[in-house]
């Protein structure tokens, strides 16, 4: 009965007269030209190993956009890219270069979607196939339960982009107001990181591992070989490892989604990967080149153990929760709500640390390190723990006259933070760490293998708490909008270390209002309108903090103010 | 037996009382009902429409969008100019609006509170494109009758909140759709109006204005007409084309 329905639906789209196959196309798209200035200089590392953003010229990003969409009946094929050439280089690495447009005029083009779709194949049955966005989080550019395409976060001032991928989608649905859909993803694609984030692998006392002790007694380790035998330790590669393209490596998610008295609710499952990645394996090897400080010249080092970071990308499954609605508030208008919460089941991830032979007075023989001192090599030490952890994003907007517009949000945990650890289930992220003792008592804790008394760590926790807060204002029947949005971080920061006074170490924290714990980003913008298609528009992306706090960090990118001008056609 | 006997007389009761009740229907009832129904008589509209707005001492400006109507659910695609372009609102009922941000290739439920706000910087706000028949919601008054036109008071209904506390509406009788409407606020205040005129009909009496004329007095006599450039009834546009699901899609 299913097979003569189908057959008669085929026949009738062969025997359809031309005029109902004919294609409709669509175009449409933009073209951009930004220009944004670094305000603030920004640097990590040692004299041996700096890496600085200089003020300046941040980017000239010059963008076209095309958007093609071929109707024909039910059938629809949607192309959408981005086409953008930078007009600002880095410095040649050659004459050769001075011959090679891509290196002279470096571009790209950018997918966001290209894709064929069949609208009701069967009653109320799509089906899109190709690369695409599947976008299912209500909230506000914080979305835990986006997790089917991976995050694009290279443009700071595109928060919440993602990247399309190749996937195949059904939605099928049924009482009007409900649908439940399938995605299939056959390929995995990592985050795009940002430009700036190559900065975070000279952190290298931002250790990974979830064990105390162990991290502890790393950092004197580092402390001792870096200050005391002068071999400070560096990344020299971080190598992004992707899974093998196999069936078993698919991803897939699920979603439920429909209204109930006036209330948009939807439950998901995905089953995947992360996509920011975290390290499994470092390898580190010695490197003897004396160097020394240009800006003093009795300053040196003896060379640097250079560390091969591999990186892989864990598993997760993921269950989504979205609501979205309005929450009455008698004789005013009702206050819009967005809540979307993702509760993340990870793969553990541990890491292996392997060394060459390493001579630097003390010999380190090549090797497995002894996480555990006496038994050489095992157990592997953790870096994500398989303990659930939840993300979620509680969101709140109402609009005062014609004027204004405010959207309040709490996030638990941003988009690059995993793994357990908030107020449900303690876990740390170190943001800087490092000792607090002398060469003499630092080689005292290097021996007994027991970093407690000398290592220093200025902790986060691993899923922070942000308050979002915006305003939009709009003028002149909406040609000029003033938007202000902020990010507050209201975690905190947590220093610890060992006080010999009580014999114990202590924690002391530092809230958002010190100092010490103050972090966030401030993103005022202007746009003026035309109404023609044209805007122009100008603003800055503040990032506030200690070098070692979520916004002030230098991978970040710093502080940055910027200009756009657009024409949508 | 007796028992059946006072069940069927209960069952007969709403139907022995329910000629009391439409006697009971005011003649600004009738023509609000009328009004209504002319409004959701097609199976379903699709228009056209280029919506020039004029600002005091500056040029016009021009958006063009597609619409579907089907009962009192909307749908609005805009064409034009490119920065909207793309952009879709779903309107399925007064208290239930999406719009799909083409920027952001995403759907989003827009709140209540934002339809005050003004519709793409038009003399239109959301929620004057959001209402489709009244009688739900306003409660009718006829106040003059003329031999072309009814010309009704609507008072807000208690639990209603349309921004508007009364509105004066004329109906024409020859094809019951309004000639002109005067929306005030709580105080009495006229605070915009609208005209619709060189109507036109298809498929015997589905009947709509070539031209809706929209004025707001709060900003200097701001106006905004919607000019129908295409009109098509009976489609068949599915219940499929009136979801969030039809946002994302074509």
């Amino acid at each position: 009965m299913r097979k003569a329905h189908l057959h008669l639906l085929l026949a009738a789209a062969l025997l359809a007269p031309a005029s109902a196959r004919a294609v409709e196309f669509n175009f449409g798209g933009k073209i951009q030209s930004d220009v944004r200035f670094r305000v603030q200089e920004k640097s990590v590392g040692g004299y041996w190993n700096e890496l600085k953003l200089p003020v300046g010229v941040e980017r000239n990003q010059n963008l076209l956009r095309a958007k093609l969409n071929a109707i024909a009946g039910p059938f629809t094929g949607v192309a959408e890219i981005d086409f953008v050439w930078h007009g600002y280089l880095a410095a040649p690495e050659g004459i050769a270069s001075l011959s090679r447009y891509d290196q002279m005029s470096p571009y790209y083009l950018k997918v966001h979607g290209l894709y064929l779709e069949g609208k009701d194949l069967l009653p109320g049955l799509d089906l899109r196939i190709g690369q695409q966005l599947v976008l299912w989080g209500k909230g506000d550019q914080f979305n835990p339960t986006n997790t089917i395409n991976a995050n694009d976060i290279e443009d700071p001032l595109l928060f919440g982009e993602q990247q399309a991928n190749l996937m195949a989608r059904v939605d099928y649905t049924f009482r009007e107001s409900f649908s439940l859909s399938g995605v299939l993803v056959p390929l995995f694609k990592p985050a795009i990181l940002p430009r700036s984030g190559s900065l975070a692998l000279a952190a290298l006392d931002r250790l990974p591992f979830t064990s105390d002790p162990l991290r502890w007694r790393i950092h004197a380790e580092q402390g001792f070989v870096g200050g005391g035998m002068g071999y400070p330790t560096v990344v020299a590669n971080a190598i992004p490892v992707l899974p093998e393209q196999s069936l078993k490596n698919m991803q897939f998610a699920f979603r439920l989604a429909g209204t109930v008295k006036e209330q948009d609710l939807a439950l998901s499952y995905y089953n995947g990967r992360v996509d920011t990645p975290v390290p499994y394996l470092n390898y580190t090897r010695m490197r003897k080149e004396r160097i020394c400080n240009p800006a003093d010249s009795g300053q040196c080092v003896n060379g640097m153990l250079e560390t091969d970071t591999y990186l892989t990308y864990p598993r997760v499954q993921v269950l989504g929760f979205n609501a979205a609605g309005e929450i009455p508030l008698g004789k005013l208008p009702p206050l819009g709500y967005r809540f979307e919460l993702g509760v993340f089941f990870p793969q553990e991830a541990t890491i292996g640390l392997l060394n060459e032979r390493l001579d630097f007075g003390l010999v380190q023989e090549a090797g497995e390190y002894d996480y555990t001192p006496g038994t050489p090599g095992r157990p592997r030490p953790t870096t994500v723990r398989s303990t659930p952890f939840a993300k979620w994003t509680l969101g709140l907007d109402y609009t005062i006259g014609k004027h204004v517009y405010l959207n309040v949000q709490w996030v638990h945990g941003m988009v690059d933070e995993f793994g357990a650890g908030d107020f449900f289930s303690e876990g740390w992220a170190v943001r800087q760490g490092g000792v607090t003792t002398s060469t003499v008592q630092t080689l005292s804790c290097v021996g007994l293998k027991d970093g407690r008394k000398c290592a220093r760590e200025m902790l986060h926790p691993r899923l922070g708490d942000y308050l979002v807060l915006g305003v939009d204002l709009k003028f002149r029947e909406e040609r000029i909008l003033l938007r202000v949005f902020t990010i507050w971080d209201l975690s905190g920061y947590t220093e610890e270390r060992y006080d010999e006074a009580v014999g114990t170490r202590v924690r002391t924290h530092h809230s958002l209002f010190s100092s010490e714990g103050f972090s966030a980003v401030i993103f005022p913008e202007l746009v003026y309108n035309f109404k023609n298609g044209f805007e122009l528009g100008g603003g800055a992306l503040l990032e506030l903090g200690k070098d070692y706090t979520r916004f002030g960090d230098p991978a970040t990118g710093g502080s940055l103010i910027w200009t756009r001008a657009r024409y949508s056609f | 037996m007796l028992r059946r006997r006072l069940l069927q007389s209960l069952l007969a009761l709403p139907l022995l009382l329910a000629p009391a009740a439409a006697r009971a229907e005011t003649p600004g009832e009738k023509a609000l009902r009328l009004h209504d129904e002319a409004n959701t008589r097609a199976k379903d509209q699709y228009f056209e429409y280029d919506v020039v707005t004029q600002e005091p001492g500056k040029a016009e400006t021009k958006i063009q969008m597609k619409v579907k109507v089907k009962k009192d659910k909307r749908f609005i695609e805009f064409t034009a100019p490119g920065d909207i372009k793309g952009m879709k609102v779903l309107v399925a009922s007064l208290t239930q609006m999406y719009v799909y941000l083409p920027a952001y290739h995403k759907v989003r439920r827009v709140a209540s509170h934002t339809r005050s706000q003004g519709f793409m910087g038009t003399a239109l706000s959301q929620d004057d494109m959001s209402i489709t028949t009244y009688s739900d919601v306003y409660a009718p008054k006829l106040v003059k009758e003329t031999k072309s036109e009814w010309v009704l008071e609507l008072t807000r209904r208690p639990g209603q909140s349309h921004p508007y506390p009364r509105i004066d509406l004329a109906i024409r009788k020859d094809n019951h759709h309004p000639q002109w409407f005067h929306l005030y606020n709580d105080k009495g205040l006229k605070l915009k109006s609208e005209t619709r005129s060189d109507y036109g009909c298809q498929a015997g009496n589905i009947c709509t204005a070539r031209v809706h004329k929209v004025t707001d007095h709060t900003r200097g006599g701001m106006w905004t007409e919607l000019r129908r450039t295409g009109w098509k009834v009976n489609t068949g546009a599915p219940d499929s084309d009136f979801t969030p699901r039809a946002l994302q899609t074509r």
